[in-house]
C-alpha cells in the first residue's frame, strides 16, 4: 500500500487521528480505576481535540503564518495556513492545562484523605 | 456488566459520528475572508511578523486576557485546594536526594533554560512562540530546580508580587489601548516601529513579556505547591 | 465610567491585585472585594435603567476594530437584565458568604471571577470568546466547591469537573467545525450565513454545541452530577453555582438558538417542564 503524501490527505489524517485520540481518552476516562489514569484519559481527550483544531486550519501546501524569508509579505495571503485555529488551539491548550492542574490537585487531596488512588475506594463515585 | 456495555455503546456511537465528520471534511482551498484580512493587513496595521501572535494579542486580545485569567484562576484554585491549615504540622518527608548527575546538570542547564524562555516570549511577535510558550519554558526550568533539590523554597513574596503586577499590568496596557488608541487592548498606542525589529509592533512585545512573566511565575508556584 | 467594559476591567484588575491588598491586611482585601462587587452591580444596574428608559444597546468593541475582525460584546436590554441579576446575586451571595470566603484570598478571587465569567457569557457575541468565559466560570467553580476538602465534597467535585470537562470538549468540537463551515467566529456573522450549516457536518457541529451547553445547564437527565455537588458544597456556593451558572448557560443557549432553526421556545419549555418533574 503506497501512501502518497499529497497535500489533500494530510489534514484528514491529522483530523482522524485526533478523533481517535479523543476516543481513546474517553475510553480511559470511563474504564480506568486509578484516578491518575482517569486524568490522563481526560488529557488525551483534550489533546485529540487540539489535533482536530489544528487540522481544520491547514491549507494544502502552505506554510506557517509568519512573515520572514520564506514568506513574502505581499503574497502572504496565498502562502500561509489559517492563523486563527492556531491561536484558538493555544488558548484551548492553556485552558486544558488549567483544568488538568485542578484535577491533579483534587487527586492529591483525595489521596491524602483516602490513602489510595483507586476509584473503587470512593463509594460515592458512580461514574 | 451493564456499565461496560454502556461505555462500549457510547464509544461506538461517538466513533460513528466522528467517522462521518472525518468523511465529510474537505480542507479549504483558500483562506476565508477574515483570515485573509488578518494575513494581508496584520503586518501593516499592527506591525507584527508573526500573524498568530497578532491574532492572539490584538485581534482576539480579549480571548487571551481570558486565558490569562484562566491560568490565574487555576493557580488560585490549586492554592486553595492544597493549602496548609494554620497550625497543622508540616510533615518533614524523607526526600530522596537527587543523583549527582541531576545536581550538576541543573547548574549548567538552568541559566540556559531561563534565557531560552525569555528569548521565546520577547520575540513572540517575530518568530514562533510567545508569552505562553516562553512562560512554560521558564516554569520547566523551575521544575528542574525543584527536582534536583527538593528543599528549594521559592520566595513566595516575590513570586506573588510578580504574578499580581504582571497580571495587573496586562489590564493596564489594555486600558491604555482604550484611552490612547482605538479600543481595549489595541496595541497601536505605541509606535509601530520598523517591521521585523525587536522593538516594533506597538504594545505587543510588552503584553507578551507581561504574559511570559505571569505564566512563568504562576506555573512555578503551582509546581511548588504540588511538591508537598 | 459606566461603560459595561469596566465590569471586566474592574473585576480583573482587583482580582489580580487582591493578593497584594490581602497581604497588607485581611480587611483591606475584603473591602476591595466587596467594593468591586458593588461597583460591578452598579454598572449593570445603571446601564439597565438607561436601557429601560429607551437608550440604545451598547456595543462594546475591542482592539479598535470592527467585528468580525475583533471580538465584540453587546449590552442590550436582555443582557443588561441578566447581568444585573447575576451581579446582584453575586453581591448578596458574597456578602452572605463573607465570613467563609475571607479566610482565603483565593476564595475571594475565585468568587469574583465566577461573577465576571457569567457576565462574559451573557454579553459576548463571539463563539470562542463564549468558550473562554464558560471556562473561566467553570474552573473557578471547580476550585470553590472543594473548599471544604472533606471526602464527600472532593469526590462530588471530581465528578463535577469530569462532566464539565467533557462539556467543554464537546463545545470545542462544535466550535471548530462551525468555524470551518462558516468562516467566522462571530455569532451575528454566523446567523447571517445560516445556510452554510445546513449539511450533515453542520448539524453534527450544532449538536455538539447544544449538547455541551445543555450539560452545563444541568436539566434532567444530565443533572446527576450536579446533585452531589449541591449536597456537599458549602451552602452559599451551591446557590451561586446553580442559579448563576445556569443563568449564564441559558444565555449561551439563547444566543445559539437562531442557529438551530428548531422551534427553540417549545424545546426549552419541554426541557424546563421535565427538569421540574
Amino acid at each position: 500500500m503506497s501512501l502518497t503524501m499529497d497535500g489533500t490527505s494530510i489534514p484528514i489524517i491529522v483530523l482522524a487521528s485526533g478523533l481517535i485520540v479523543v476516543l481513546v481518552g474517553l475510553w480511559g476516562m470511563m474504564s480506568r480505576r486509578n484516578i491518575i489514569q482517569i486524568i490522563i484519559g481526560f488529557s488525551l481527550t483534550d489533546t485529540g481535540i487540539h489535533m482536530l483544531m489544528v487540522a481544520v486550519g491547514y491549507l494544502n501546501g502552505r506554510t506557517a503564518p509568519i512573515i520572514d524569508d520564506a514568506v513574502d509579505r505581499t503574497q502572504a495571503a496565498t502562502l500561509v495556513v489559517d492563523p486563527i485555529p492556531s491561536a484558538l488551539v493555544l488558548t484551548a491548550i492553556v485552558i486544558g492545562l488549567g483544568v488538568t492542574a485542578l484535577l491533579l490537585a483534587y487527586a492529591i487531596q483525595i489521596y491524602k484523605k483516602n490513602g489510595s488512588l483507586s476509584v473503587d475506594d470512593c463509594s460515592e463515585l458512580k461514574g | 456488566m451493564i456499565k461496560r456495555a454502556t461505555v462500549l455503546l457510547s464509544l461506538l456511537l461517538l466513533g460513528f459520528i466522528f467517522l462521518h465528520i472525518a468523511m465529510d471534511y474537505s480542507p479549504p482551498s483558500a483562506l476565508n475572508s477574515i483570515s485573509e484580512q488578518y494575513v494581508a493587513s496584520g503586518p501593516d496595521e499592527l506591525g507584527a511578523a508573526n500573524i498568530v501572535t497578532a491574532v492572539l494579542v490584538t485581534y482576539r486580545g480579549l480571548d487571551t486576557l481570558g486565558e490569562v485569567a484562566v491560568l490565574f484562576i487555576s493557580a488560585a484554585g490549586v492554592g486553595l485546594l492544597l493549602r496548609r491549615n494554620l497550625g497543622a504540622p508540616t510533615e518533614e518527608k524523607k526526600q530522596r536526594a537527587a543523583s549527582e548527575l541531576v545536581g550538576t546538570a541543573v547548574h549548567f542547564l538552568l541559566p540556559l533554560i531561563f534565557v531560552l524562555g525569555v528569548y521565546i516570549f520577547v520575540n513572540g511577535h517575530l518568530t514562533p512562540g510567545g508569552g505562553f510558550q516562553g512562560g512554560a519554558v521558564l516554569a520547566s526550568g523551575i521544575m528542574l530546580l525543584l527536582l534536583a533539590d527538593p528543599h528549594t523554597q521559592l520566595n513566595h513574596g516575590i513570586v506573588e508580587w510578580l504574578e499580581s503586577t504582571s497580571g495587573f499590568g496586562y489590564v493596564v496596557v489594555g486600558v491604555l489601548g482604550l484611552v490612547l488608541a482605538g479600543g481595549f487592548l489595541d496595541n497601536r498606542f505605541l509606535d509601530l516601529g520598523t517591521f521585523g525589529e525587536l522593538f516594533s509592533a506597538g504594545a505587543m512585545p510588552i503584553i507578551y513579556v507581561l504574559i511570559g512573566l505571569k505564566v512563568g511565575t504562576e506555573l512555578s508556584a503551582v509546581l511548588e505547591r504540588m511538591k508537598d | 465610567m459606566l461603560d459595561p467594559l469596566n465590569i471586566y476591567i474592574f473585576s480583573l484588575g482587583s482580582a489580580f491585585l487582591l493578593s497584594l491588598f490581602y497581604r497588607l491586611h485581611r480587611n483591606v482585601g475584603t473591602f476591595v472585594f466587596l467594593a468591586t462587587l458593588v461597583g460591578v452591580t452598579a454598572i449593570s444596574g445603571l446601564g439597565f435603567l438607561k436601557l429601560v428608559g429607551g437608550g440604545p444597546a451598547i456595543d462594546i468593541l475591542t482592539a479598535g476594530l470592527e467585528p468580525p475582525l475583533s471580538i465584540n460584546l453587546r449590552f442590550g436590554l436582555q443582557e443588561a437584565f441578566l447581568s444585573l441579576a447575576v451581579n446582584l446575586l453575586g453581591l448578596l451571595g458574597g456578602w452572605y458568604l463573607l465570613a467563609r470566603l475571607r479566610e482565603n484570598v483565593q476564595a475571594l478571587i475565585l468568587f469574583l471571577m465566577i461573577v465576571m465569567g457569567i457576565n462574559g457569557m451573557v454579553m459576548t457575541r463571539d463563539l470562542f470568546n463564549l468558550f473562554v468565559f464558560i471556562e473561566i466560570t467553570a474552573i473557578a467553580t471547580y476550585a470553590l466547591i472543594a473548599m471544604e476538602r472533606d471526602r464527600q465534597t472532593l469526590i462530588a467535585g471530581f465528578k463535577y469537573v469530569m462532566a464539565g470537562g467533557l462539556a467543554s470538549a464537546f463545545f470545542l468540537i462544535g466550535t471548530i467545525l462551525v468555524y470551518h463551515l462558516a468562516g467566522t467566529l462571530n455569532i451575528d456573522g454566523m446567523i447571517a450565513t445560516r445556510t452554510v450549516l445546513d449539511n450533515p457536518l453542520g448539524a453534527t457541529a450544532l449538536v455538539f454545541l447544544v449538547a455541551a451547553v445543555i450539560i452545563e445547564l444541568k436539566p434532567f437527565p444530565a443533572n446527576g452530577w450536579g446533585l452531589d455537588v449541591y449536597q456537599t458544597a458549602p451552602c452559599g456556593i451551591g446557590a451561586i453555582i446553580s442559579a448563576g451558572v445556569a443563568t449564564g448557560a441559558l444565555a449561551a443557549l439563547y444566543k445559539l438558538l437562531p442557529l438551530l432553526q428548531i422551534d427553540g421556545l417549545s424545546a426549552m419549555v419541554c426541557i424546563g417542564v421535565v427538569t421540574f418533574l
